[in-house]
């Protein structure tokens, strides 16, 4: 926030430091390895008293010394330029503390350049001890130089206790200052061998070049085992944060690992086939390329290290962009542009949108993301979401992805940023939700006559809307489909439940599946109606029209006679009005009306996911195995069962989504649920609707339905599930008043509010969740043991009586049918639809039968 | 599309906040000073001998002096680069540490450009090697390689020139309104040229002067009076270009070089002093006094530089004013390995002195 940036499109992220720092380090690791591999070598060529030998280790100083002191030592000074040009502000940190540090490791440079010429302009003026000595005193000054900066670089990425004390000594030699330095030396002996392989294979006499080859092959194997001992100690001396990040979420790091791996294998091999005897004219072009294999090699490990960083600088105190740690929190209102000394662009306004967005790039990502060039591209990545979806990542960048920064500034400029990225970038146009116009549907109500008809036939979903989840051909979470229960009460007094003798069947009405042909339902088990437990079922007519509550017809019948005892009609909802492409992207497969997910959209959703947890799942995907969601997060409502130790796909959903939707009301549920007031679907229809309750009254706002869920995660040792507690600040207040919730087995408890089915106490409407299954609206009994609850108020969010977007009493078909009157079953005096008589006693709950 | 706002914000304010140092600034300014003098002191002697060789080589018969004289310094010169590279690492270290939030953003302002010079250096470097290695077989590439050098070189001290004058001036920032995309130079800034031909005048002169003594050393007359005859002209013309590098300093810097402020006049006038006694001495053919004097206008020509950018920066910013951590642990650390370093050269040096001019058998 203190100084100007270097504006960069397509060289942005990094590239300088990229290419002059492994192009340095590759060299400078050289310096250090190849100044023994001097040595020794020179010790070598005496004991056997070879004069090609030493004429050959002469020759190999001179090239020594041009590749490490020239391009070598400038590219040294290359990084310092290069870092106090893309991060002043760390470079300025880093400079300061470590001074003496860096005087010192020049005063070992120094040394080191006065002992190489000094070595390479005296080896044949000097005694061969003397000189040798100088050869030691090179690799010496060269161990300390590296030894130095190793305190330096390793202080980056663990800066230890310096984070609390501001010590340069507790900085100094940080946590991981030993197997660094370890790992170092052990890859830059290999380097010595590689390059040794450079001038080895050019020697002309048959015996000396093939003793030098042979050299060089033990120089360049043994030090590469060392390299994955000390490889292996530095990741053990990671801090928990560093090394979760190289070893569980961060996928670049994976790539960069196996990067290591390829490169040291690539290297053991070329070192082998450069060991068999051929002709120069191959094996020096083979040497060279070889060689590269060690580039390779220290750059995937300074990749590796850099990304194991993320996303600071100086781990803990700057973040990759320069910005100090705790600025998010600081900036306030006013935001970052008026803040930023360099900023170009102060307020943001209508006007200067984009321009703004521009600048804010330029200050926040441009330090990683390039746009459309080598390093880290901006564009794929914002491709994958909607402004919308940009905006809701960039409030919760951070937590979303535990390898970038937070966003420093204020709402406005989040927009501003994301409509750069969307717009300014991607030329994407802004999709506004327009609200969706919807056709009311014919409900015909079934006869009843209450004189003569001996039956009442109740029936009702299981569910008040069913959310369908699924991209077709990329994911799937739950497949559209549907449970339907029936009742069949024989009238009378008392009024009798019939099971036996009688046949239950439904039809679909219109529905694509199903025929409308009727299927039989079977009782269930331990309950005196009937079931159908997966309906398949489309919300769709068959002419292809959006229509997320399709009708059943239900009938009874005897058996043995066949005759049609009852017949009604019930609504079976059902909805794949999913918001996911209004933040992820992709195409509408179906227009304004009715969704679903394109495969688009469902590809973007699992790089994602792919990115922050590691997996595979594009891959998977791609080659035409579609990934179920389920098959790893456990879902209650579907009966899968999931992996053990991961969270359930409420859990993980609503967690990690709380971050980006937060602050919000009942408008964050409707992103992503069919819940939306002017959408598709509209499904929270009911009674409570239209008394004014929304999602939030019974659910909590996002986040504090999301801490529910996540404590019980916890409970049971999920992974994850801490960190996303940690992320969430409810809105209700602490989280420690939010009693843990387990998806779908439990719900919000109705008789909390409406104690001993009295008027209702709203502000016990959120967190008395039921405490066993039986207990939900879905399940429980009156008192009697005779009704469910939805049999007679109809299904959850859909309470009788219900206001149904699709046709007004679609709801209701059943108490319109029976009672002519849109009021749970029996209410206001209607006990004679069942009884054929009027009651006094409330037998079925309290409060039934309600005084005038 | 940009506001106008940074435009008439107080230059002041765009100066990036500073961070507390360990150590008193003194010790820092101090460090600067004497790693500063001995950098452009190796810088005189790479960019000099450049300078004579190349002339030596273009202007000189086939087997004339000049030509003798250019091998002899020609073979020294990857050796100069090198040790004026290493040694300008050290005032580049300090200068941060003092006045890193001026640098590093003038550095920015003309990132592609200061990016640039590291590609020059390495060329250069390896031009340098291409020459003295070249320098019999193959005259035509030996003598282009030495001219691609000196270019490389003279660019570097071009680019350098323009950040250590843009750091000093806040009120030329506000470029960055239009121009972020790093590709500015310190064209307009009247000091920027003087003070280029000021350094790059010293360079031949001081190299002359260099040769001067190699040719005591080595008993070559012509090379004694060919470097002093470097030394002594171009050190008269120095007098004239030291008057423009004066007059060109901000009309609020200068009068305190003109009595204003006794120590930055004590400071110009010993350095001029000594310059000129460094002068009158070439002029006598007495290079190694010469050499001497020069050393100690160099010493006091750099603290009047440092004189002149503490001025410059007077109204915006103090180095006095930089917090002080205090932990003096690591600077024993410094010092220790600076002795230690220092006493590992003396000896290879003495080692290496002590073969002079023997080549021993191999094996």
């Amino acid at each position: 926030m203190e100084y100007p940036i270097w504006h960069l499109t397509t060289l942005a992220g990094g590239f300088w430091i990229a290419l002059i720092g492994t192009f340095h380090v590759f060299l400078a690791h050289f310096a250090v390895g190849g100044g023994l591999y001097l040595v020794l070598s020179e010790i070598y060529a005496r004991r056997l008293g070879s004069r090609v030998l030493l004429e050959h280790v002469k020759k190999h100083t001179r090239f020594f010394l041009l590749i490490t002191m020239v391009a070598g030592g400038v590219t040294g000074v290359g990084i310092w330029f290069t870092i106090g040009l893309l991060s002043p502000q760390a470079t300025s940190t880093l400079l300061k503390v470590f001074v003496y540090g860096f005087a010192t490791e020049w005063a070992f440079f120094l040394a080191e350049i006065v002992a190489l010429l000094v070595y390479y302009y005296g080896f044949e003026r000097m005694e061969a001890r003397e000189h040798l000595r100088m050869g030691w005193l090179y690799f010496i000054f060269a161990l300390l130089s590296l030894f130095t900066i190793n305190g330096i670089v390793g202080f980056m990425l663990t800066p230890g206790q310096w984070l609390v004390t501001g010590n340069f000594w507790d900085g100094f030699f940080n946590p991981t200052f030993w197997p660094q330095a370890a790992l170092r030396t052990a890859i830059a002996l290999t380097l010595a061998g590689l390059f040794g392989f450079v001038t080895a294979t050019r020697i002309g006499e048959d015996d000396a070049r093939e003793r030098m080859v042979r050299l060089a092959v033990a120089w360049t194997l043994v030090p590469l085992l060392a390299c994955f001992a000390a490889g292996w100690w530095y990741i053990q001396a990671l801090p928990q944060a560093q090394q979760e990040m190289v070893l569980l979420r961060s996928e670049r790091i994976a790539g960069f690992l196996r990067g290591f791996q390829y490169f040291a294998g690539a290297a053991a091999l070329g070192a082998l086939i450069l060991a068999v005897k051929t002709p120069r004219a191959v094996r020096f072009p083979l040497a060279l390329l070889v060689l590269l294999t060690g580039w390779g090699l220290i750059g995937s490990f300074e990749f590796v290290r850099e990304a194991a960083r993320k996303p600071y600088l100086i781990f803990g105190h700057t973040y990759s962009n320069g910005i100090r740690v705790g600025a998010d929190k600081t900036i306030g209102e006013a935001g970052y542009l008026a803040q930023a000394k360099w900023a170009r662009i102060r307020t943001v306004t209508p006007e200067n949108r984009l321009a703004a967005g521009a600048e804010l790039y330029q200050h926040q990502c441009a330090s990683c993301h390039s746009i459309g060039g080598p390093m880290n591209d901006i564009k794929p990545w914002a491709a994958t979401l909607t402004a919308e979806g940009l905006a809701g990542l960039l409030e919760a960048l951070n937590l979303a992805n535990p390898a970038m920064p937070p966003f420093v500034g204020n709402g406005p400029e989040r927009e501003a940023l994301a409509a750069y990225l969307s717009e300014g970038l991607l030329g994407a146009q802004p999709v506004a939700e327009a609200p969706v116009a919807l056709t009311e549907l014919p409900t015909d109500i079934p006869p009843f006559d209450a004189q003569k008809d001996d039956y009442v036939l109740l029936a009702w979903s299981g569910l008040g809307m069913h959310m369908a989840v699924e991209a077709q051909g990329v994911f799937t979470l739950r497949p559209a489909q549907a449970e339907l229960f029936a009742q069949l009460i024989k009238r009378g007094d008392p009024p009798g439940k019939v099971t036996d003798g009688v046949e239950l069947s439904f039809a679909v009405d219109g529905a694509k599946e199903g025929g409308g042909q009727p299927v039989g339902m079977k009782p269930m088990e331990g309950r005196d109606w009937f079931q159908a437990p997966a309906i398949a079922i489309s919300p769709r007519r068959a002419d292809g029209v959006f229509n997320p509550y399709p009708l059943v017809t239900v009938e009874a019948r005897d058996t043995a006679s066949r005759s049609v005892l009852a017949r009604t009609r019930a609504v079976l909802p059902v909805s794949d009005e999913v918001g996911c492409a209004s933040c992820h992207g992709g195409a509408r497969p179906l227009g304004a009306t009715g969704s679903g997910i394109s495969p688009e959209t469902g590809l973007n959703i699992l790089r994602i996911h792919d990115r922050t947890n590691r997996t595979s799942l594009i891959a998977q995907a791609k080659a035409g195995r579609v990934v179920a969601c389920t098959s790893c997060h456990a879902d209650p409502l579907m009966g899968a069962e999931g992996q053990a130790g991961l969270m359930g796909i409420s859990a993980a959903l609503h967690g990690f989504h709380s971050s980006t939707l937060k602050g919000r009301g009942a408008e964050a549920c409707g992103r992503c649920h069919p819940s939306r007031v002017d959408g598709a679907t509209r499904f929270h229809r009911g009674l409570h609707a239209q008394a004014g309750l929304d999602c939030v009254t019974c659910h909590g706002a996002l986040e504090d339905h999301a801490v529910g869920l996540l404590k019980r995660e916890l409970e049971a040792g999920k992974r994850g599930a801490k960190r996303l507690l940690t992320q969430i600040t409810p809105q209700s207040g602490p989280a420690q008043n939010i009693p843990p919730r387990t998806a779908w087995a439990q719900t919000p408890d109705c008789l909390a509010c409406h104690q001993n089915f009295g008027p209702p106490d709203p502000s016990r409407s959120f967190g008395n969740w039921t405490k066993v299954a039986p207990e939900r609206f879905k399940s429980r009994l009156d008192e009697i043991g005779a009704l469910s609850c939805p049999a007679c108020h109809g299904a959850q969010h859909a309470l009788t009586p219900s206001r149904n977007p699709y046709g007004r009493d679609r709801d209701n078909i059943q108490a319109l049918q029976y009672q002519k009157l849109a009021r749970p079953m029996g209410s206001q005096g209607n006990c004679p639809v069942c009884h054929k008589t009027k009651m006094t006693d409330p037998v079925h709950h309290p409060n039934l039968i309600r005084k005038p | 599309m940009v506001s106008a706002q940074l435009i008439t914000m107080d230059p002041a304010r765009l100066i990036p906040a500073a961070e507390a140092i360990p150590s008193p600034w003194g010790w820092f300014e101090a460090l600067l000073l004497l790693t500063f003098v001995l950098h452009i002191l190796f810088m005189n002697l790479t960019v000099g001998s450049a300078v004579i060789a190349l002339a030596g080589r273009l202007t000189g018969d086939k087997h004339g002096s000049g030509r003798d004289l250019a091998r002899e310094l020609g073979h020294r010169l990857p050796t100069f680069l090198a040790l004026q590279i290493n040694l300008g690492v050290a005032p580049l270290l300090f200068v941060q540490v003092l006045y890193g939030q001026l640098l590093y953003t003038s550095s920015v302002l003309m990132a592609g450009w200061w990016l640039s010079a590291i590609a020059a250096v390495i060329l250069g470097y390896y031009g340098l090697y291409v020459h003295d290695a070249k320098f019999e077989s193959g005259g035509g590439l030996s003598r282009l390689a030495l001219m691609l050098s000196l270019a490389c070189l003279v660019y570097t001290g071009f680019l350098l020139s323009n950040n250590m004058t843009l750091m000093l001036r806040p009120q030329a920032w506000d470029v960055y309104l239009t121009n972020p995309r790093g590709s500015f130079l310190n064209l307009s800034d009247p000091m920027l040229w003087p003070r280029l031909a000021h350094m790059l005048l010293a360079a031949p002169a001081v190299a002359g002067l260099y040769a001067a003594l190699i040719g005591v050393k080595k008993r070559r007359t012509d090379w004694v009076e060919h470097g002093l005859k470097w030394f002594t002209r171009l050190t008269m013309l120095q007098v004239l270009v030291g008057a423009w590098l004066l007059a060109s300093l901000p009309q609020r810097v200068l009068p305190a070089f003109m009595g204003r402020d006794m120590l930055a006049t004590g400071l110009l006038c010993l350095g001029v002093a000594l310059g000129l006694a460094a002068l009158v001495a070439g002029l006598r053919r007495k290079p190694a006094l010469a050499a001497g004097l020069v050393l100690g206008a160099m010493l006091f020509m750099a603290a009047t530089r440092a004189e002149v950018r503490q001025l410059t920066l007077a109204p915006y910013f103090t180095p006095a004013s930089l917090p002080v951590t205090g932990d003096q642990t690591p600077l024993v650390l410094f010092v220790v390995s600076l002795a230690v370093s220092l006493a590992a050269i003396a000896y290879m040096l003495r080692a290496y002195a002590r073969t002079d001019g023997q080549t021993r058998g191999r094996g």
